[in-house]
């Protein structure tokens, strides 16, 4: 019953929004084709990946998404059984765009809002107290994470769409004072004075993106996603009797690298679409989860993505997609132990346009996506680990990882999206 | 209260108590290498039914605390006790640190979880011999 | 405690901002706003998700309509707080920083894409403009407003579905989500400095501490119905019931490692930031000529039940309250409508002298607004409404004082940062503007 209820809670709050950039979160167009989507004609994807694709939506226009996948990947140190670090990632997610009603200049702008969530919960922040657990960069909290963004595209004169977003991030300002007055209450309990003060502030992150399209049949693309992260700070002060315990919040989570996509688009026959994206991706930026430049830092990456979509006639379509997704983490020879691997994407899909068949005004889309994560193994250097216990004599290794480990998995993922045109389709202006 | 929110209904619910998890061990850490010749104490007695923030004495009416010990890392053998007990006694191998894992669960089915590593002390570079373990 | 304890102590208290509750307090959009929350039987767009979800299916749309509203909400409490004896104590007047929010909302023809006819599905999200969320909390004796602090601060979404059955008959349920916080805060004790006071002789124990934390927010349901009957074309009568819904936040926090010999210290927490009781509204709304509309609305508040924010029934008394509203709409001319409402709202809390010092008033609320349809106002082809309305609550000044009766000793009594007594009111101004644009 809790999962129905919690179901229909994240269902709610979906449908109001759009696709929002989520890592695993995207139409099921999108997956199926791996992302190659930078220079593809315009519909809900675009909010988060390029908002100058916008400009191709001819009127209103709603989906909705859900996915689950099952995430398996292992850790496993030198000479030890490993052990699963997987779980089941779920979410949904909507978007809505429309073209602005009125006169020509005014419908020549589109406006688009969407949200992505996880069905178990809003957001998840995990800051464990020591760095040197097992720590899963692109499929832990980040694979699950609450998105919101809101874009605006401009349809302009020779094929040309411009388009820019703000993508929301939490930033989270608290301050606790505990302390312990013994004459309020009967109970040890009842004696806590607990003085709390919590904001999550909104920070965004911006985007802007082209299309050129000189004709139909050909386009380029052009995307800059800015960096997100979600961020905790403030005092958490404890007294206690003749205990002092000032502590300090300090977190740094849920990092989305800065990004820049290239991608090109072709129609070389009718209902035959092609799509390839390069993107580079700038995680030496990534920060731990104690706010501090891990060691060794992270790398920038490059990936490439293509992707082909097939009409056979108006009412479906099937998709396929590749990408490969080099892995920013470089050999974990100090206190990190970060879980990741160059991975492969594979997506499949399909499509159903029911209103062309005068079934249902909507269309559903769906797809299977798998990542393959190669298998790397990491040795420490004990001379980049810290003494565990600098009061005792010598130097003491407590290092979770060490003397090394190994790492590999991947993840399948099914979703549907539905898609709901609203009002009449209308000409471009 | 409880009539009035049973209209809404939330994903999260607040834990049924929470119990105070603490390991100790004796020594904390052993030479790299130590090929099962020190006995590590692991001892949780120090852990209570309820986590307050100050100490509170005992009750004597409680159940008494369940314990699990969970134990990787470096290979090892228990020497005394067993994995539910309060206190045990292992001897490791040594050629890397024993993770130790301890949940304690009180009677109410509150569950708190800690960590403890017993360390390796690395040989020293200059004598090639082993001389910061406890005693 | 002295006089000036005392106004150090509520100027302290009452520092923090003070805002309106957002559904009822301002009004969710320019037009609930003006109409004084007088609209469960009238035509208010998305809104109407959390008034009554009937009225989702009311008005006159074209086949397969999507709207999308905008509206930026603001309120400027000016509070003040005054000794019992009316003393001269200017920083006890309050004056809290003003509020900004921002409400979106969504309304379409689902049942257009399945051949339905007066299925109509709406999306709302209520955001303060500055964060997400901003939750205090504080122990229950501190004076503290009890319904003008952190109630707009958070972020609130709905979504419904409103059906016309009969030409005389729509119903409509949603769904309003709220955020709940569970954190686990682990402290691991890195090492440990006694230090001992040579003046007092008194030894402290201060932990270096690396903290982690398991934070979770869950999404919180709560369940709104309507249903609206229109026995003829220009009386419409409305009935909704809104369930209880509230924050809840949770935890512990526990310090301990084997650097420190402390064992574990910590404790265990459960909040209550916000919380709405059981409502039923009752509406009813009368088109008297084409251009002129009253409505009304009666809302039972179940506040009896309510809990305070450290999740606990308080000394003081919480009790069911009855909400009266009424509104008139003008058009004009074509495309161009004056509104305006009242209602008057009784404070649900009392702190009957006891230890608690939660601050809660009466209060008036009369509003006025406007909107303007464009594409009827000029003929032009701009399908736009823009709206604005303001809103006065005025707070009825209230007093409080302590009563040796209610506590154990005359040490509690003395103690208590409200002795021996306050009084408080003000001012609540607020003002709305927003846009809808239709497809």
């Amino acid at each position: 019953m809790r999962v129905l209820l919690c179901t229909l809670i994240v269902l709610a709050p979906a449908a109001a929004s759009a696709q929002a950039g989520s890592a695993l979160g995207e139409p099921s167009a999108d997956a199926a084709l791996a992302n190659a989507v930078t220079a593809r004609p315009g519909d809900t994807g675009a909010i988060a990946r390029n908002p100058g694709a916008l400009g191709d939506v001819d009127r209103p226009v709603l989906s909705l998404t859900a996915h689950a996948a099952d995430l398996d990947l292992w850790f496993a140190r030198t000479d030890e059984g490993g052990h699963e670090m997987g779980r089941t990632v779920a979410g949904v997610g909507g978007g809505l765009v429309g073209r602005l009603p009125g006169p020509d200049w005014l419908r020549r702008v589109r406006l688009g809002v969407g949200v992505h969530l996880p069905t178990a919960h809003v957001l998840r922040l995990s800051a464990p107290p020591r760095e040197d657990r097992p720590t899963l960069v692109a499929y832990g909290d980040r694979a699950a994470r609450t998105g919101a963004t809101a874009a605006l595209g401009v349809e302009l004169p020779f094929g040309l769409g411009l388009g820019v977003g703000l993508s929301l991030t939490p930033f989270l300002r608290t301050s606790t004072v505990v302390g312990y007055d013994a004459t309020r209450g009967d109970t040890p309990d009842d004696n806590v004075v607990i003085d709390v003060e919590n904001e999550l502030l909104i920070e965004s992150a911006a985007m802007a993106g082209l299309r050129f399209a000189p004709i139909a049949e050909v386009a380029l693309g052009l995307a800059w996603r800015g960096q997100q992260d979600v961020r905790a700070k403030g005092p958490n002060d404890t007294r206690a009797g003749a205990v002092v315990v000032d502590a300090e919040v300090d977190f740094f989570e849920l990092f989305a690298p800065e990004e820049v996509a290239a991608g090109l688009y072709v129609e070389p026959v009718g209902g035959l679409r092609l799509s390839g994206d390069v993107v580079w991706a700038r995680w030496s930026r990534f920060r731990t989860i104690h706010d501090r430049r891990p060691s060794p830092r992270f790398e920038d990456v490059v990936a490439v993505r293509v992707g082909v979509e097939w009409t056979p006639t108006r009412f479906y379509r099937v998709r396929a997609g590749w990408g490969f997704e080099p892995s920013p983490v470089p050999e974990q020879t100090g206190v990190s132990s970060y879980v990741d691997g160059d991975r492969h994407v594979i997506g499949l899909g399909a499509g159903v346009d029911l209103e062309e068949l005068d079934v249902a005004r909507l269309r559903v889309d769906l797809h299977a996506r798998w990542h393959l994560v190669e298998r790397r193994r990491h040795t420490k250097d004990p001379a980049s680990l810290p003494d565990a216990h600098a009061d005792l004599p010598g130097r003491q290794i407590d290092n979770r990882g060490y003397p090394g480990f190994a790492t590999g998995g991947g993840l399948g993922q099914i979703g549907v999206t539905v898609t709901f045109p609203l009002g009449a389709r209308e000409e471009h202006p | 209260m409880l009539a009035a929110a049973a209209f809404s209904a939330a994903c999260g619910a607040p834990p049924e108590s929470a119990p105070s998890a603490v390991v100790t061990s004796d020594p904390e850490s052993v030479c790299l290498g130590d090929g099962f010749a020190t006995p590590i104490v692991l001892d949780a007695s120090d852990s209570a039914p309820r986590l307050t923030l100050v100490p509170a004495p005992p009750d004597p009416d409680a159940p008494p605390l369940r314990y699990r010990w969970t134990l990787s890392g470096s290979r090892w053998v228990l020497v005394e006790g067993v994995l539910d007990g309060e206190r045990l006694v292992v001897a490791i191998e040594g050629d890397r640190p024993l993770h130790v894992e301890l949940s304690v669960s009180d009677a109410e089915g509150g569950t708190a979880t800690t960590d403890h590593t017993v360390a390796v002390t690395l040989p020293d570079p200059a004598s090639g011999r082993c001389t910061g373990s406890d005693p | 405690m002295s006089r000036l304890a005392l106004a150090a102590v509520l100027a302290l208290a009452t520092a923090a901002p003070a805002r309106a509750d957002a559904e009822n307090g301002l009004g969710l959009g320019p037009r609930a706003g003006a109409l004084a929350g007088a609209v469960g039987a009238t035509p208010i767009g998305s809104s109407a998700v959390h008034y009554d979800p009937a009225a989702l299916a009311l008005g006159d749309a074209e086949p397969g309509f999507a709207e999308l509203a905008v509206a930026f909400l603001w309120a400027h409490p000016l509070l003040w707080v005054e000794g019992v004896d009316g003393q001269e104590a200017p920083e006890l007047a309050a004056d809290p920083e003003p509020t900004a929010a921002l409400l979106v909302g969504t309304r379409f023809d689902l049942g257009h894409a399945f051949g339905l006819r007066g299925l109509h599905a709406a999306f709302a999200l209520y955001t303060p403009a500055a964060h997400i969320f901003e939750y205090d909390n504080h122990p229950d004796d501190r004076p503290q407003w009890l319904m003008w602090t952190d109630r707009t601060q958070h972020l609130s979404v709905w979504a419904g579905l409103g059906v016309r059955v009969t030409e005389w008959l729509s119903l409509g349920a949603s769904v309003r989500v709220l955020f709940d916080i569970e954190l686990f805060t682990t402290g691991r004790v890195l090492g440990v400095e006694e230090t001992t006071d040579p003046r007092t002789g008194e030894m402290t124990v201060s932990a270096e501490t690396e903290l982690g934390e398991e934070l979770t927010v869950f999404g919180r349901a709560s369940p709104i119905l309507g249903a609206v009957v229109t026995p003829v074309p220009d009386l419409s009568f409305g009935l909704a019931w809104r369930g209880a819904t509230r924050v809840d936040d949770w935890g512990w926090a526990r310090v301990g490692g084997e650097a420190a010999g402390l064992g574990n210290l910590g404790y265990v927490y459960r909040f209550s930031h916000y919380y709405r009781p059981h409502e039923i509204a009752l509406s009813a709304a009368w088109e008297v000529r084409t251009d002129l509309r009253l409505s009304s609305e009666l809302t039972w508040a179940m506040w009896s039940r309510a809990v305070g924010g450290s999740f606990d029934r308080l000394p003081g008394r919480f009790g069911d309250t009855l909400v009266p509203a009424v509104g008139v709409e003008w058009a004009v001319r074509p495309g161009l409508d004056v509104l305006a409402g009242y209602r008057f709202v009784r404070a649900p809390f009392d702190n009957l002298g006891g230890p608690t010092n939660l601050l809660d008033n009466d209060r008036h609320e009369p509003s006025v607004g406007m909107e303007i349809a464009l594409d009827r106002l000029t003929g032009e082809d701009l399908p736009f409404v823009l709206s604005w309305s303001f809103r006065l609550a005025a707070l009825s000044s209230r007093e409080e004082r302590k009563d040796w009766r209610r506590f154990e000793s005359d040490a509690d009594l003395t103690h208590n940062p409200g002795y021996p007594g306050y009084r408080h009111g003000g001012v609540v101004p607020s003002a709305q503007a927003g846009v809808e644009a239709r497809w």
